[in-house]
């Protein structure tokens, strides 16, 4: 040991330096947390979308609202769907689920937004999903922020709330990416795409590893069942439709013929939309519901995992399908 | 329970460093030693209480023979002794994978693991076994001045913070150790603090960057069968690093917690990514197993070979294939298969053993120095093309990995750089890894700032008796602590625990 460190120093180090430091930071974070309580998070798409929705209420307010998951906004980030100007993208990802669309279509027709189509246009998984844990924390209860929506939220999140701890045990996100958020640059706009889709466009299937199979089967034999919550927040955005008169549309994404087979065979598919069915009549009783009669299948070959399609040519058959949805509203 | 885990850093350590000085302070040495040992069983039994009587037989058996090897070296008793202890080790770690390749060679398919069901690995028992079979052959050797007794032994042996995943420890790096502590001269508290700086230092590396980067590179082995080239470089780089962090955290804290009881452990890793040969390498790299490999296996059969292949062969080549290549390759095949019972881990040691034997021929050519960059490179691409076997979960998965890393055919770009591709005519799709253009900035950002701190970061395992205990120093523990333990809720496995 060096002639300065002696156990005496070491003694020293223990009982007030150390302590120290550690009481120094402590309150420092807190500091900086506190200036930056305000500034919203820039981790990913729903937080821009969230922030954007808020800020570009857009005149006159595109006709058609789309909300859904990622295979839906994998499609809407690319392609020009719909007529320039006609089409708003709330489209989010399943881990948001349909709170997360629900929060953020209030929040865009709270901004004065008043479309008059809402079309969700999702896997079935976007029903029956309900983020939790630390995928709610990500996805939903740290992006909506605001006091009515933190109240709804009480309403609608299941498990426990995340106990209070100190700013320093959470200088990721209260301190850290709240610094790079206010560096991040601030792009207006709803992640829309510009390529055309093109009807006369070809697809070929890739190839099917075993552990495409293997994701494919996985949800095929997976349950579909609507819970208690999403039942509600499914009635939610049925009352904001009814607010602004919008009429619901909604539309499956495509599936490949593995999980296609799967839940016909099981009566997965049948079972789901029978619930869901159920559920429209009751929750969305007094709104103009109309649900697409076909579920697009598509190859194995043409998905990159259990729920996303691979490459353009078959996001463009999507696309393809999508536009012709949105253009043929009235 | 896991060193990075609440129950351990609020309760159990404390309780286990309150009691071992508290008897220490108040009965001496002896009484310290019992509560330690008592506290290291706790520990291993949390995990799986039933595997706490194989430990005990193993110690309790191993004691008796390394006393009698003290007193009277046989060898017949050590070989027995080795057979034990080699069987044990075969029983619960090789067993299946043994009668699995038995029933492919016999049978042509692998399903004898089907009906015999699966067996499950007592934990740390690799190390263990190895520290009780270098005490045994050290006895045989009359390395060993006077017998330890029954507590020395379980403390030698059980120790938490060396028990699971190592260091590999010496009993004579610690008998003196032991010595003084019983007869109450020990380090005392004097080692206490640099202990804290240095297990801080250990769970910041484990939980903030091995566990940071992991995610890459699980997603990248998971995708093996699609995965393109420049994610097979990004999710390699990421798992060489996670490994590195990983490991070389724990065995941070190992020195750390023992640091804190008083004890010095070796130290296991020295930068081993700055090594400029597969040499220097290992000389860096899991030092203490590399160091059991060397003075229990390499040295006596590359003596033995020497012998032969000197009084019988003329021809330089020859007798370095004898006196060189044979013994290292036999070496790291073992060492391999040490870590795993699987062909990915003998392949891992193939790649390494092919590597150190190239190196040593070089030498021994007397081949040109290389500039450094070449020759940190090709070191760097031996590894890494090793830890492709070590991660992956089969043969045909490293493979498809190491094709894509050197296929040119695999140079896709992801669909975010759609225009980028089209200009230069080249192929894109959406990838499995690289899947957005913010998932790639993230992987390229982890990648770079965990390769510079691997070789930049501080070594305080190795320089404790250097450090300085200022306010400096004591932020720096702070905040690593602080992000470490804010981070503590998602737990992972340390990866050498399987081994």
């Amino acid at each position: 040991m060096t002639d300065t460190a002696t156990p005496k120093t070491w003694k020293r180090f223990l009982t007030r330096q150390l302590p120290g430091a550690v009481l120094a930071l402590a309150v420092l974070a807190e500091a900086l947390a506190f200036m930056l309580d305000g500034v919203a998070l820039r981790r990913h798409d729903l937080d821009l979308l969230a922030l954007n929705v808020q800020r570009t209420a857009p005149k006159p307010s595109p006709k058609t609202v789309l909300i859904g998951d990622s295979v839906t906004q994998d499609i809407l980030k690319t392609y020009a769907i719909g007529r320039p100007g006609a089409v708003a993208n709330l489209t989010t990802n399943m881990a948001s689920g349909l709170v997360g669309a629900y929060l953020l279509l209030k929040r865009y027709t709270a901004a004065g937004a008043r479309p008059q189509h809402l079309v969700i246009a999702s896997t079935p998984e976007f029903f029956t999903f309900h983020p939790q844990g630390e995928t709610a924390r990500t996805y939903v209860t740290s992006v909506f922020r605001d006091s009515a929506e933190i109240a709804y939220l009480d309403t609608v999140m299941t498990g426990p709330p995340p106990p209070y701890e100190p700013a320093i045990l959470q200088m990721d996100n209260r301190v850290g990416l709240k610094a790079l958020a206010l560096l991040a640059p601030k792009p207006d706009g709803l992640l829309m795409g510009s390529r055309a889709p093109d009807p006369g466009q070809g697809a070929t299937p890739g190839d099917v590893p075993r552990s495409l199979q293997d994701a494919l089967e996985i949800r095929g034999r997976a349950p579909l069942s609507i819970p208690a919550t999403n039942v509600r927040i499914l009635g939610d955005i049925c009352a904001l439709a009814r607010t602004y008169n919008m009429t619901v549309h909604i539309q499956n994404a495509p599936v490949a013929y593995s999980t296609y087979r799967l839940w016909q065979n099981n009566a997965t598919l049948k079972t789901f939309e029978r619930q869901r069915a159920d559920v429209l009549q009751t929750v969305c009783a007094d709104v103009s519901v109309t649900v697409g009669a076909d579920t697009p299948q598509v190859p194995d070959g043409a998905m990159r995992d259990s729920d996303h399609l691979v490459r353009h040519d078959w996001t463009n058959v999507y696309a393809v399908k999508l536009n012709a949805l949105v253009n043929g509203l009235p | 329970m896991l060193f990075s885990s609440a129950e351990f850093l609020f309760w159990f350590l404390p309780l286990s460093l309150l009691s071992f000085h508290f008897a220490r302070a108040q009965w001496g040495g002896q009484a310290a030693m019992g509560t330690a040992v008592a506290a290291s069983l706790f520990f291993y039994g949390w995990w799986n209480p039933p595997y706490l009587v194989l430990i005990l037989i193993s110690v309790g058996i191993n004691f008796l023979w390394t006393k009698s090897l003290v007193r009277r070296p046989g060898l017949a008793k050590l070989l027995v002794a080795l057979a034990f202890n080699l069987g044990l080790l075969g029983y619960f770690k090789y067993r299946n994978f043994f009668l699995e390749n038995v029933d492919f060679l016999v049978n042509g398919n692998a399903d004898a693991i089907g009906s015999l069901g699966p067996i499950f690995i007592p934990l740390g028992i690799s190390f263990y076994t190895f520290q009780q079979i270098a005490l045994l052959i050290d006895a045989y050797d009359e390395a060993v001045e006077a017998p330890p007794s029954l507590l020395e032994y379980s403390q030698f042996i059980l120790f938490f913070p060396q028990l699971i995943a190592g260091p590999i420890v010496l009993y004579r790096e610690l008998a003196q150790q032991f010595s003084n502590l019983e007869e109450n001269h020990g380090a005392g508290l004097s080692l206490f603090g640099p202990g804290v700086a240095v297990f801080a230092l250990g769970l910041f590396k484990k939980i903030c960057l091995a566990d940071g980067i992991a995610p890459f590179a699980n997603t990248a082995f998971g995708a093996h069968e699609t995965i393109t080239l420049l994610e097979a470089w990004a999710g390699t780089s990421a798992y060489a690093l996670q490994l590195y962090f990983d490991f070389s955290g724990y065995s941070d804290m190992a020195v750390g917690l023992g640091l804190m009881f008083g004890f010095r452990l070796p130290l296991n890793f020295d930068t081993p990514y700055r090594a400029r040969n597969m040499i220097d390498f290992w000389k860096r790299w899991h030092m203490t197993m590399t160091r059991f490999f060397m003075m229990y296996l390499y040295n006596p059969l590359a003596l033995s070979l020497s012998r032969y292949g000197l009084a019988r062969f003329r021809h330089g080549g020859v007798i370095f294939i004898i006196t060189v290549a044979v013994p290292t390759l036999a070496t790291f095949l073992l060492s391999g298969l040490w870590h795993g019972a699987g062909w990915t881990f003998v392949a891992f040691g193939a790649v390494n053993g092919i590597g150190l034997i190239a190196n040593h021929a070089w030498k021994g050519l007397k081949g040109p120095k290389m500039p450094f960059v070449l020759a940190w490179s090709l070191t760097i691409l031996t590894v890494l093309v090793s830890f492709v076997y070590f991660r992956a979960d089969s043969l045909t998965a490293a493979h498809n990995m190491l094709s894509a890393m050197f296929s040119p055919s695999a140079f896709i770009l992801p669909n975010w750089l759609e225009g980028v591709a089209h200009q230069l005519g080249l192929e894109w799709r959406t990838l499995s890894m690289l899947s957005t253009g913010t998932y790639a900035v993230k992987c390229f950002f982890w990648v770079v700032a965990l390769a510079i701190l691997s070789v930049r970061m501080p070594n305080w395992a190795k320089t404790y008796d250097d450090l300085k205990p200022t306010w400096s120093l004591a932020f720096v523990v702070a905040f690593m602590g602080f992000w470490a333990i804010g981070w503590l809720d998602q737990p992972q496995t340390f990866l050498y625990f399987q081994f």
